[in-house]
């Protein structure tokens, strides 16, 4: 990620690379599902 | 647990919609329980034939969905762009058959509540909420996502807030080959289908829904990455289901997606989920089975000459008005009306350089398609338009969408495209790094964007430093 000059916090601009964590799964995946149910919840009346 | 009613999600809709959702008419009572075989005890023609047109445009591709999961990124027939032809639409009441099958019977019930839904009135007569009430508001107390590994025949169960791989469950004895997993929208049960064996398997998420199946007054089950019970002997697999299919890696169930259930007054929450499975039958027929919790079979769908390269529908996502769209590799998607009785399907044929992979339905209810090769695309339901993004083209895989973009994990270049989807735009391309194969997407309760690399790892993204 991107911060602004003299560090003073993100820089809200589309080229920035997003903040990314990695997290180690054993295994292929090979899945193009909705894996968190945020499919679901994203259509549901809130 | 995350329940509806402590959710951060935030939508508004139409209070007609809102009571259309309440009655789940995919729910209605026609599933009336008169068989224990496992197979569909009666069978309805359709009352029209469906379209045949095919929407193939002789582009070359390798198989993009092979056990070992390779894929050729040299996919490519150019991207479109602008605005294509209404789609070729056919409209016909689906073959359904209702019946009631369980595996395993005895495991847990779906919530142990009744629903009461009245007219807005809960059991005493006393209004309480609506859905999407107290809704946006509370803070997730829980959020996973479940990654499946087809060469381990396992899930994998990652605390979305905490990063931690929590556990490991078999969802097979091996050769499994499981693919698409989908979430409950409590986020308590899991589907996961396996495409080589032909089978689905629940999975329970909480300790709490787990069953006791040997009696010993404790609940053996999976308590770290490293940690896997054989197959059988974990307690929070509450059932696996052996599907009628066509035998054979393509006809395997892969395209799912639930639904909320019905709206309880009392409890003021969605109660007794569905989950709508898609697989291949003999005859080219594709089946959409509509499963209870509790392994119910409550209903099939069944859809002729299906359009998808051979392969059994590859995707599935629902609208806000509950309906549940299920998409063909490459080929048709349909829209199942479960808010008709008898229950219709729409079918729908893209134009040909769409080369639909992954497949979403975004909150305004319009689909997505993830070309490989080819652009991100998407159909307007209203003006019944395709739309091409300028700047998509690549072999995409899975996409997602959330309130302001859509994501689609891509190959050829490895990574992630952000899509704004108010003016069907390219934002960005993002890297990651490492990016071996981009595979799934998806967005989880807090609204973090995840990617899975099928090498072996998935990303967390925070899409606010991604915005314009």
């Amino acid at each position: 990620m991107a911060r602004r000059p003299g560090g003073l916090g993100l820089e809200d601009r589309p080229e920035n690379v997003p903040a990314m964590k990695q997290v180690m799964v054993p295994g292929s995946h090979y899945v193009y599902s909705d894996m968190t149910g945020g499919q679901l919840n994203s259509i549901l009346p809130q | 647990m995350r329940g509806f009613n402590s959710m951060t999600w935030r939508l508004a809709l139409p209070c007609s919609v809102l009571l259309l959702a309440c009655g789940d008419a995919g729910n209605s009572s026609d599933s009336t329980s008169n068989s224990s075989t496992g197979q569909p005890s009666t069978t309805v023609d359709p009352t029209t034939p469906p379209t045949t047109s095919n929407p193939t445009t002789g582009v070359s591709v390798s198989d993009s969905d092979t056990t070992a999961g390779s894929n050729s990124n040299s996919e490519s027939n150019g991207t479109s762009s602008g605005s294509g032809d209404p789609t070729t639409t056919t409209n016909s009441s689906a073959t359904t058959t209702s019946a009631s099958t369980t595996d395993n019977p005895g495991t847990s019930s779906t919530s142990g509540v009744s629903a009461s839904t009245s007219g807005g009135e809960s059991s005493t007569g006393k209004v309480i909420c609506e859905p999407g009430d107290g809704m946006g508001m509370g803070m997730v107390e829980k959020s996973f996502i479940w990654i499946p590994s087809q060469d381990l025949s396992d899930v994998a169960k990652v605390n979305t807030q905490t990063m931690v791989l929590l556990a490991r469950y078999k969802i097979g004895a091996g050769g499994d080959s499981p693919s698409r997993t989908s979430v409950s929208g409590d986020g308590r049960f899991v589907i996961v289908n396996s495409r080589q064996t032909g089978r689905s398997t629940m999975v329970a998420a909480n300790i709490e829904d787990c069953v006791d199946k040997n009696n010993n007054g404790k609940i053996e089950t999976s308590q770290g990455p490293n940690d896997v019970l054989a197959w059988g002997t974990d307690e929070c697999i509450l059932w696996d289901k052996q599907w009628p299919y066509a035998g054979g890696f393509a006809a395997g169930p892969r395209g799912t997606t639930w639904t909320p259930g019905t709206w309880d007054y009392d409890l003021c929450q969605y109660v007794d989920p569905k989950v709508w499975i898609g697989y291949s039958a003999p005859g080219g027929v594709a089946h959409f089975a509509r499963v209870a919790v509790d392994g119910t079979v409550e209903e099939t769908v069944m859809v002729p000459g299906w359009n998808g390269q051979g392969y059994s529908p590859y995707g599935g996502a629902l609208d806000p008005e509950f309906r549940p769209w299920m998409a063909g590799l490459r080929g048709e998607f349909i829209r199942i009306n479960t808010d008709q009785n008898p229950i219709t399907v729409d079918r729908f044929t893209p134009p040909g350089n769409t080369q639909g992979y992954g497949f979403t339905v975004d909150p305004d209810g319009n689909p997505w398609f993830a070309g490989c090769g080819g652009a991100v695309s998407t159909y307007d339901t209203d003006t019944m338009q395709y739309t091409s993004i300028p700047g998509t083209n690549a072999c995409h895989r899975g996409i997602a969408a959330d309130e302001k973009y859509v994501w689609a994990a891509a190959n050829g270049p490895c990574g992630l495209v952000q899509i704004d989807r108010a003016t069907n735009t390219l934002i960005k391309f993002h890297n990651t790094n490492p990016c071996s194969t981009a595979i799934g997407v998806s967005i989880d309760a807090e609204k973090y964007v995840w990617l899975v690399d099928q090498e072996g790892w998935a990303w967390k993204i925070d899409p606010r430093t991604s915005r314009r």
